[in-house]
C-alpha cells in the first residue's frame, strides 16, 4: 500500500476504535436519513405517511445486517473482538482467583528461574571475553605430572622458550606471572596487582593501547629501569590522569620503572576471572615486561609462569595438543631426570573452558534443574487449565446454542491462555530481575565471569520467549479439547462425567505423574548434593580457619635491603602484631592452603641413590609459629624457631604424608635433603613434621608438603596470617599501623578471613545445591498443586456418582478411600517413572558427588518419603470433601 | 440480502466513485441518481451501497461530512479525496481496457 494512503487509514482506524459510539451513532442517523428520504418519496407518489414509513423500512431491507456489513468495513474488528476477549478472560479469571493466582504465581516461579539461570549461563558460556583476537584461537598451557596427580602446573622461562620454538601450531605464546607492587603517594600507599608479562602479550591478545604504544622485543633486552605498561585505572587514580605519563619514570616497591603506555579501561588480563592466581579477586593493574632473570632459561624446574596462546588461523586445539606430545617426548628424552617417569604431558585448553571450568558444571546442573522446574510448572498449569475447561463445558454449550460460532470460542479460550502467560510473564519478569539484583548484591559475585550479570534485553527476549511458549501451550490445549468436544458433538449442559475419552483422560494424570517424576527427580538429586556438600563440609581441613585474618605484604626487598634487614622486618612484624591484645598468634607463610596457588621443587635425598626422576613436591615458605597460628598440629620433633636463622644450619619441616612418602615405617626427623637446582644449594635437615593439610581442595587428596624457613630462603611476596581471639573485631585498623610502625611504605589492605578462603573454595558447589534444591522445594509444591488441583476436579466430575454411593449407604471411610486411592496411584506412577530418571540424573551428577553413591538410599527413600506426606496433605482436602457428600443436596442440585 | 447478479464484483466501488467525482452527494443521492443515469438498469439495494460506502470511506478514498440536505435534515454526505480521484483514474483505465477486452470478445463471436 501506497504511503500516503496509511497515512490516511491510520487516523480512520484509530477512529475506529475510539470512537465508536460516535460511529454507531452517525450510522444510524445515516440509514433513519435514508428511510425517510424513501418515506418522502413514497409519501408523494401519494401514500398515507404511516403506510409509507411501513413501506420504506420493508424497502430498505434487512437493515440490521446492513449496519453489521457497514461495521466489518471499519478494519479494527479482529482488535475490538480481542478487547471483549481480554475484558471476558479478565472477568472469568478473576471469578476464579484461587486458581488464577497458583497458576500466574507458578509460572512467575518458574519463568524466573529460568531467565535468572539462562542469564547467568549466557555470561558464562557466550559473552565473549575482551580480547581483540577470536577466542576460539587462544589457549592457556600448562604442564602435567600425572604420576604425582599435578595438573595445571605453570612453565619455566626454558620450557616457553622451547614451546614457542618446538609447536607448529602455535602461532605465539606469551608467558605471564602475577607480581604486586607498592606504590607510594598520595593519600597513602597503595597495594596495585600487576603481572609480569611476555613482551609479545599484547600481541598475542590483540589489543592495542590508550595512550603510548605496547611493549615490543627491545624492551626486554633494553638496559635501565624495566619497561611497564599501566591500567587506565592506574593512570587516572594514582597519576591524575596526566598526559605526559608516557616515558616517564615512576617508582614502584622502592625500584625505577617507565611507563610505556597505558592500557584501556576495557582490557583486562588477567583478569579476575582467570583462577590461576587463586584469591586474587583484583585484576592486574601494571604489566611488566619479562627480563633479566626473569626470564633466566637456566633452571628449568623453577616454573612460575601460565602460558597463554594464540592458534595459528585454521589450527584447532586437538592439534596443538598432539604437537605438544611430541614436544613432552622431546623433553622427556633430553631432560630424563626432570621428566622421566612422572607422567609427563603438556595440555593445551581453550581459554574460555579454563576460565569457567569449574563453574561450568554447576551451571549445567542449576539450568538442567530451572528447566525441570519450566516443564513441571507447565505440565501442572495445563492439567489446571483442562479441568477448568470441563468445570466450564456447559457454559460453552450455552453459547454454542445461543449461535456463537466455534472460532469465537476458540479464540476466547485462547485469549485466556495468552492471558495467562502474560501475567505470569510480567510477574516473572519482576522477580528475575529482584532475583539478578539480589545476586548481584549479595551471592556468586567471587565465581568468575558472573559477578558482572546484569538484566538487559536479553532477559527480556528469553522471557517473552518462555512466556510465549507457556502462552501456546495453555491455550492450545483447551482449544484442542473443545474442537474434540465440539467434533464428538459431545459437548453438554452436564459436566463431562466418565464419557470422555481415553486418552483425554489419561491426559490429565499423565501431566500430575509427570510432575509427580520430575518433582522426585529434583528432590533426589537436590539430596545427593546436598549430603555430598555436608560431608565435604566436614572433611578435616588439617587446620582451623576460624579467627585467622591474612593480608598479602610486600618484605622490602629493593636496592639497600639485605638478608639480614628483610629478617629484621619479618620478625619484628610479627612481634609488632602479636603484641595487640586481641591478636593470639601471628606469622608468615609465602602460600595460603586452599588459595589455589602452588609451588613445588625437585629435591635430593641425603643417602639415597638416585634412580629415575628426582623426588618433587609442594613447598611453602613461612615463620615461626604459623603452625600454631594456623593449628596445624606438630606431630613430631619441633617448630622453626627465632634462633633458626640465615646463619645458623638450614632446617626442614615436613607434612606426614610426605615423611610417609619417603620414610615409610621410620622417623623422618634428622634426615637431609636438598634442591636439585641449583647445584650449590644446602642440605636441609628435617627438624619436624607436621599433620597435613588439605591444600588442593577439600575434594582432593592431601599431598606430600614441605615447609622452609624464610629466614634462610627469603621470599618477597609473603601473606599475614594472624590468629585473633574471639573478642577481636574489626582488627585490620591497627595491625595496618603496627606494620606500617615497622615499615612506613606497607600498603596492606585487603584483608580476608582465612575461613573465606575454605567458603569460596566450595562457592560453585554452594551454588549448585542452593538452585537445586530451592527449585526442588517449588517442584514439590508444584507436584502437591497438582495432586490437589487434579483430585477436586475429579471429585467435581464425580460427585453426583459419589453422592449416589453414600445415599445408597456406602460408607464414608470408603469416600475417602476412594479418593486416596486415586492420589496414591497417581504417586505410585510418579515415583516408579521418576525413580530412574533420577538415578540417571544423579549418576551424571558425578563430579558433584562425595563420597556419596547415585543411588544413596537414604536420600532415595526420604525424597520418596517427603513426596508422598505432600501427596497426603494435597489429597486430605479432597476426600474430606467427597466424604462429606450432602447427597440429598447434590443430586437436587443438579 | 445479496448484491444485483448484473454488477461485477467491484464494479459498484467504480460507479460510487464515478459519481462522487461530479459532486458531494449523501446516499440516497447517489442511489437516485444512478438509477436515474442507467435508465432505471442499475438498481442498488440499501444492503449494498452502505457498506461499499462505509468501505470506501475506510480505505481513505471517499470522506464524509454531515451538511444540511435539500430539504434542510442533517446528511451525510461524501466526496472524493484526493486518493480517491487516483484510485477512480486507476479503476477507469483497468475498467476500459476489461471493457474493451470484452467487447472484442463478444464481436468475435459475431463474426
Amino acid at each position: 500500500m501506497h504511503w500516503e494512503q496509511w497515512l490516511r487509514i491510520v487516523p480512520l482506524r484509530v477512529r475506529s476504535l475510539v470512537r465508536r459510539r460516535q460511529l454507531e451513532r452517525e450510522l444510524n442517523e445515516e440509514l433513519q436519513f435514508h428511510i425517510e428520504q424513501k418515506t418522502l418519496e413514497l409519501v408523494a407518489a401519494g401514500l398515507v405517511l404511516a403506510e409509507a414509513r411501513r413501506a420504506a423500512v420493508l424497502a430498505v431491507g434487512q437493515i440490521e445486517q446492513c449496519k453489521e456489513e457497514c461495521r466489518d468495513t471499519r478494519g479494527v474488528r479482529f482488535l475490538e473482538e480481542t478487547c471483549e476477549d481480554l475484558r471476558a478472560a479478565f472477568r472469568s479469571l478473576g471469578k476464579t482467583p484461587g486458581f488464577t493466582i497458583l497458576a500466574t504465581a507458578m509460572l512467575a516461579i518458574a519463568l524466573a528461574a529460568n531467565a535468572a539461570v539462562f542469564l547467568l549461563a549466557h555470561a558464562l558460556f557466550l559473552d565473549p571475553l575482551p580480547f581483540g583476537v577470536p577466542e576460539a584461537r587462544l589457549v592457556l598451557v600448562w604442564n602435567k605430572f600425572a604420576s604425582q596427580h599435578l595438573a595445571r602446573i605453570p612453565l619455566s622461562a626454558a620450557e616457553v622458550a622451547d614451546l614457542q620454538r618446538s609447536a607448529p601450531n602455535l602461532e605465539e605464546a606469551a608467558a605471564f606471572r602475577y607480581t604486586e607492587y607498592n606504590h607510594v603517594g598520595d593519600p597513602r600507599p597503595e597495594r596495585i596487582y600487576g603481572s609480569l608479562v611476555s613482551w609479545n602479550l599484547f600481541s598475542v591478545l590483540g589489543v592495542s593501547p590508550l595512550l603510548g604504544r605496547t611493549f615490543t622485543s627491545n624492551d626486554q633486552l633494553a638496559p635501565g629501569p624495566p619497561a611497564v605498561v599501566i591500567s587506565e585505572h592506574v593512570w587516572r587514580r594514582r597519576f591524575a590522569a596526566h598526559p605526559g605519563i608516557v616515558e616517564q619514570e615512576i617508582v614502584l616497591s622502592g625500584r625505577p620503572y617507565r611507563v610505556v603506555g597505558v592500557m584501556p579501561a576495557t582490557f583486562q588480563f588477567p583478569l579476575d576471572l582467570f583462577d590461576v592466581h587463586g584469591p586474587v579477586t583484583d585484576a592486574a593493574q601494571i604489566w611488566q615486561v619479562i627480563r633479566g632473570a626473569e626470564s633466566d632459561t637456566s633452571e628449568r624446574s623453577r616454573r612460575p609462569y601460565a602460558v597463554i596462546g594464540r592458534l595459528k588461523p585454521g589450527s584447532s586445539v586437538g592439534a596443538l595438543n598432539h604437537d605438544l606430545e611430541s614436544v613432552a617426548l622431546q623433553w622427556q628424552e633430553q631432560h630424563p631426570q626432570t621428566y622421566r617417569g612422572r607422567g609427563f604431558a603438556i595440555g593445551a585448553h581453550l581459554l574460555r573452558e579454563e576460565v569457567i571450568g569449574s563453574t561450568r558444571p554447576a551451571m549445567l546442573v542449576a539450568a538442567a534443574a530451572a528447566l525441570l522446574l519450566f516443564v513441571i510448572a507447565l505440565a501442572n498449569l495445563t492439567a489446571l487449565v483442562l479441568a477448568r475447561v470441563d468445570r466450564r463445558e456447559a457454559e460453552l454449550a450455552v453459547r454454542i446454542a445461543a449461535g456463537a460460532g466455534p472460532v469465537r470460542l476458540f479464540r476466547q479460550m485462547a485469549t485466556e491462555g495468552f492471558l495467562l502467560a502474560g501475567i505470569g510473564g510480567l510477574l516473572g519478569a519482576v522477580l528475575a530481575v529482584s532475583a539478578i539484583w539480589w545476586w548481584r548484591t549479595a551471592a556468586g559475585t567471587d565465581l568468575p565471569l558472573l559477578g558482572h550479570v546484569s538484566a538487559d534485553r536479553r532477559l527480556l527476549f528469553h522471557l517473552l520467549f518462555f512466556a510465549a511458549l507457556a502462552g501456546a501451550a495453555l491455550a492450545g490445549l483447551p482449544v484442542w479439547r473443545i474442537i474434540h468436544r465440539v467434533r464428538a458433538q459431545r459437548l453438554s449442559f452436564n459436566p463431562p462425567s466418565d464419557d470422555r475419552s481415553w486418552v483425554w483422560k489419561r491426559l490429565r494424570d499423565a501431566f500430575v505423574i509427570l510432575e509427580i517424576a520430575l518433582a522426585f527427580v529434583l528432590l533426589a538429586t537436590g539430596g545427593v548434593l546436598t549430603r555430598s556438600f555436608l560431608r565435604l563440609s566436614d572433611v578435616p581441613l588439617g587446620f582451623d580457619p576460624q579467627s585467622v585474618l591474612t593480608s598479602q605484604v610486600t618484605v622490602p626487598s629493593g636496592p639497600g635491603q639485605t638478608a639480614h634487614s628483610t629478617a629484621e622486618f619479618v620478625s619484628t612484624s610479627v612481634k609488632s602484631v602479636t603484641s595487640l591484645p586481641e591478636v593470639s598468634e601471628a606469622a608468615f607463610t609465602s602460600i595460603l592452603p586452599l588459595s589455589g596457588v602452588n609451588a613445588d621443587k625437585s629435591f635430593l635425598i641425603d643417602g639415597a641413590p638416585v634412580v629415575g626422576p628426582l623426588p618433587d613436591e609442594e613447598f611453602r615458605i613461612i615463620t615461626p609459629r604459623y603452625f600454631a597460628t594456623l593449628r596445624i598440629p606438630l606431630l613430631d620433633g619441633r617448630d622453626f624457631t627465632e634462633a633458626d636463622s640465615g646463619e645458623t644450619a638450614p632446617v626442614v619441616i615436613v607434612n606426614q604424608a610426605l615423611a610417609q612418602r619417603y620414610w615409610p615405617g621410620e622417623s623422618a626427623l634428622g634426615k637431609r635433603i636438598r634442591f636439585a637446582e641449583p647445584a650449590t644449594s644446602r642440605w636441609m635437615e628435617i627438624v619436624g613434621v607436621v599433620g597435613n593439610v588439605r591444600h588442593q581442595g577439600l575434594h582432593r587428596p592431601v599431598r606430600p608438603e614441605f615447609y622452609l624457613l624464610h629466614s634462610q630462603m627469603p621470599f618477597p611476596l609473603m601473606t599475614l596470617v594472624v590468629r585473633t581471639t574471639p573478642a577481636g573485631q574489626n582488627l585490620e585498623a591497627a595491625i595496618t599501623a603496627r606494620i606500617r610502625d615497622v615499615d612506613a611504605e606497607q600498603p596492606l589492605g585487603n584483608f580476608r578471613p582465612l575461613s573465606d578462603l575454605v567458603e569460596d573454595s566450595i562457592a560453585h558447589r554452594r551454588l549448585a545445591v542452593t538452585l537445586v534444591n530451592l527449585f526442588a522445594v517449588i517442584a514439590v509444591f508444584f507436584g502437591a498443586a497438582g495432586v490437589y488441583g487434579v483430585l477436586s476436579n475429579i471429585f467435581i466430575a464425580r460427585r453426583r456418582e459419589l453422592a449416589m454411593r453414600v445415599a445408597l449407604g456406602a460408607p464414608r471411610p470408603a469416600m475417602f478411600r476412594l479418593v486416596f486411592g486415586k492420589s496414591f496411584n497417581l504417586l505410585g506412577a510418579g515415583l516408579l517413572f521418576g525413580f530412574p530418571l533420577a538415578l540417571l540424573a544423579n549418576y551424571a551428577l558425578a563430579p558433584f558427588r562425595y563420597e556419596i553413591s547415585a543411588y544413596d538410599p537414604a536420600t532415595f527413600v526420604s525424597a520418596a518419603a517427603l513426596l508422598t506426606a505432600i501427596t497426603f496433605i494435597a489429597t486430605f482436602l479432597p476426600a474430606h470433601r467427597a466424604a462429606g457428600v450432602d447427597p440429598s443436596q447434590l443430586l437436587r442440585c443438579d | 440480502m445479496s448484491k444485483p447478479p448484473d454488477l461485477l464484483q467491484g464494479t459498484l466501488d467504480l460507479l460510487i466513485l464515478k459519481m462522487l467525482a461530479l459532486e458531494p452527494m449523501h446516499g440516497w443521492a447517489i442511489g437516485k441518481r444512478l438509477k436515474q443515469v442507467s435508465k432505471d438498469v442499475l438498481q442498488v439495494s440499501v444492503g449494498s451501497l452502505y457498506p461499499a460506502l462505509h468501505k470506501l470511506e475506510n480505505a481513505g478514498w471517499i470522506r464524509a461530512d454531515w451538511k444540511p440536505s435539500e430539504n434542510n435534515r442533517r446528511a451525510k454526505f461524501y466526496s472524493l479525496t484526493r486518493l480517491g480521484r487516483k484510485q477512480l483514474e486507476n479503476e477507469t483505465a483497468s475498467w476500459d481496457r476489461l471493457s474493451t477486452a470484452i467487447l472484442r470478445v463478444m464481436e468475435l463471436k459475431k463474426a
